[in-house]
């Protein structure tokens, strides 16, 4: 079974998505904190990464940044998920760590489709 | 050798007399027979003397002929007769005869007439030449020669008296008139004085000048020598002088003065002309470079203080103002000094009321035209050395704007310039240049302000718009576990609420549209908060891809 790590300091979108991920028969990892995160991450087997932007107390690209340092955790693949897009400039820096970019709010349905399509390409 | 013609009908007489001639040495240049080949000899020889016989052969008699050669050659002649007939005598003395000799005659008695004649002659001509010369000489005299007695009375007029007055020197001698009724009345005090001094003064001289009215009444100009003349015992003998008409000579020197005095008019006006001229390109020169370099400030200055450098740069540059004082006023009064050295000085505080201001920036308040002080503004007080070559006085113009007093300028001036009219104007016109920076820095400052402001609601509102996002993913993922109608509705209900978050970002999408033309093409750089968490500076097109995603 795979398993989806979800990065995000809102409780209730980190609750809502690991029920609908658990539902479409996947194995579900929520974090509110994304420093336990990065910790945490590495020691488990994780397809997929959804990650948010604004966080604290490390927004979404420093998560981004540290995850270069780990190579477990640099091959994991990362949508991001944020109520805010990113400017060229971070587009352009963060290419290579960022598998897909979605805008909050999203249906969870429509969510499900794109990690599948992700988990298939992988 | 004195040559003498002997004119003798008897031949041997003639060539006795010639022996005889011969033998005192004079020299006989011929002997004639007739009156008529006398008179032809005496033209072709010219002989200092001619001995004639009254009774000649021909025509002619020989006092005719002797009148002749007188008339015709100036040559003496001396008469030989045998008779002492008082008829011929008396004819003889009539033509005036330099001597005659009674034949028979002695050699002696011969040699001495011939000797007298010649004497008689030379002093006779001399006399003559000396009469013509005189004669000469008053009739072509310009001026007239008097002399006076001692008791003023008019002994003689010589000269020109007639051409210069029109009267005559009988009228003039006989007082009617007499020469001092000719003198102009408003010279004959002056004239009445010298000749008094003349009359009492021993050896007295002077030279003066006075105007007379000639008989036709016209002024003449008289330039009057006038002399006491005194005999070896100093005793005053009587008055002499001479009168000359200057009437032409004064005419041309009032001419000439004339001429000096439009020449030195024209001389003034070019002058002035030039002057003005010089002015003028003064001025121009002057505005053209407070223009320039009040654009230049507008330009490049980013506070008034540069504002001020810049014109003073160039105002000494065209031999402007030594000090310019800048009030301004507004958050924070301030007075601003700057010489023509360059220097900043003369800070003044912030005053409690306007009567505790410099007075030059006081007065300039009340009006709307620039001022004219006499004092120097005290605040130059501040600055050493300034006070040294400028004038006492001082310009000062309010600097308003649209009905608002941003501040005062004052200027203090050097000594060349005059705080006349066209100063004024200039002065006025530099106000006009540095309240439009002024208020052009000002109004710069202000819409920085307001954009900052702006932009600052717009990042916070767009967080705003982003904390509702992230709810509303709640909600719709907590509605999407059922599949219920309610949870359906809640969906909808949820994506509306973000349709309308949308809309609002799109709005603040364009009004980054505007803050971005602004940085480019304005340099108006605006500072956004939560730059590390927030995507602030996105280009306002290129976010579509991930609101697109979303919005699905």
């Amino acid at each position: 079974m795979e398993t989806i790590a979800i990065v995000d300091d809102d409780p209730y979108i980190v609750e809502v998505f690991c029920l609908t991920f658990e539902r479409a028969g996947y194995s579900v990892l929520g974090f509110t904190d994304p420093v336990e995160a990065l910790e945490a991450i590495p020691t488990k087997r994780v397809s997929l990464l959804i990650l948010d932007l604004m966080m604290s107390p490390i927004t979404g690209l420093q998560f981004l940044d540290e995850r270069r340092k780990d190579r477990a955790l640099s091959e994991i693949p990362v949508l991001i998920l944020s109520a805010w897009d990113l400017s060229p400039e971070e587009r352009k820096e963060y290419a290579d760590d960022i598998a897909g970019i979605i805008r909050k709010p999203v249906m969870p349905r429509t969510l499900v489709e794109m990690a599948g399509v992700f988990l298939k390409k992988e | 050798m004195r040559s003498i013609l002997v004119v003798e009908d008897e031949q041997l007489v003639a060539e006795d007399i010639r022996l005889t001639l011969e033998g005192y040495g004079y020299r006989v240049v011929g002997t004639a027979t007739t009156g008529e080949v006398a008179v032809r000899l005496a033209g072709e020889s010219r002989p200092d003397l001619v001995l004639m016989d009254i009774y000649l052969a021909g025509e002619m008699t020989g006092i005719e002929a002797a009148e002749e050669i007188r008339r015709r050659f100036d040559i003496p002649v001396i008469f030989l007769t045998a008779f002492s007939d008082e008829d011929i005598i008396r004819k003889v003395r009539e033509i005036g005869p330099y001597g005659y000799l009674l034949k028979p005659f002695n050699e002696q008695e011969m040699y001495i007439t011939i000797e007298i004649a010649f004497y008689r002659h030379t002093m006779d001509r001399a006399l003559r030449e000396s009469e013509q010369r005189y004669r000469l000489f008053v009739e072509h005299f310009q001026g007239v020669a008097f002399r006076l007695s001692m008791d003023l009375a008019p002994v003689f007029y010589h000269g020109s008296l007639s051409r210069i007055t029109g009267y005559t020197e009988d009228e003039i001698i006989s007082g009617n008139p007499s020469w001092r009724m000719l003198v102009h009345p408003d010279d004959r005090g002056s004239y009445d004085e010298q000749v008094e001094r003349a009359g009492t003064v021993p050896g007295y001289t002077n030279e003066f000048q006075y105007r007379i009215i000639d008989r036709n009444g016209t002024i003449r100009w008289i330039e009057e020598l006038l002399q006491n003349v005194v005999d070896s015992m100093d005793e005053p003998q009587f008055i002499q002088g001479s009168l000359f008409d200057i009437t032409g000579r004064v005419a041309a020197e009032e001419r000439l003065r004339d001429l000096n005095r439009r020449l030195d008019g024209l001389v003034k006006q070019r002058t002035l002309d030039l002057e003005r001229t010089n002015r003028e390109l003064f001025l121009k020169n002057r505005a053209l470079q407070i223009r320039s370099s009040a654009t230049g400030a507008l330009v490049f200055a980013e506070t008034e203080d540069d504002l001020l450098r810049g014109i003073m740069r160039n105002l000494e540059a065209s031999g402007g103002y030594r000090a310019l004082w800048l009030a301004t006023f507004g958050d924070d009064f301030q007075v601003r000094t700057v010489t023509s050295f360059g220097e900043i000085c003369g800070l003044f505080g912030t005053p409690d009321t306007v009567a505790s201001l410099p007075p030059c920036i006081r007065k300039a308040i009340y009006r709307d035209s620039a001022v004219v002080m006499e004092e120097l503004c005290p605040i130059s007080d501040e600055c050493p050395g300034l006070s040294e070559g400028i004038r006492p006085g001082t310009l000062a113009a309010g600097l308003c704007s649209r009905g608002k007093l941003l501040g005062v300028v004052c200027a203090a001036l050097p000594p060349h310039i005059a705080p006349d009219e066209p100063e004024i104007t200039l002065f006025e016109e530099m106000a006009r240049e540095i309240t439009l920076t002024i208020d052009h820095l000002r109004a710069v400052k202000r819409e920085k302000r307001a954009l900052d402001r702006i932009s600052r609601t717009l990042e916070q509102f767009a967080t705003l718009n982003d904390h509702i996002r992230n709810p509303l993913q709640g909600i719709v993922g907590y509605a999407s576990l059922e599949d219920d109608e309610r949870s359906k509705k809640i969906i909808s209900l949820s994506m509306q609420i973000n349709e309308i978050v949308n809309r609002l970002d799109r709005g603040y999408l364009e009004s980054k549209k505007v803050r971005f033309y602004l940085e480019r093409h304005e340099g108006v750089t605006l500072a956004g908060p939560g730059r590390e968490t927030q995507p602030g500076d996105d280009e306002p097109d290129s976010s579509s891809g991930g609101r697109e995603k979303g919005g699905d």
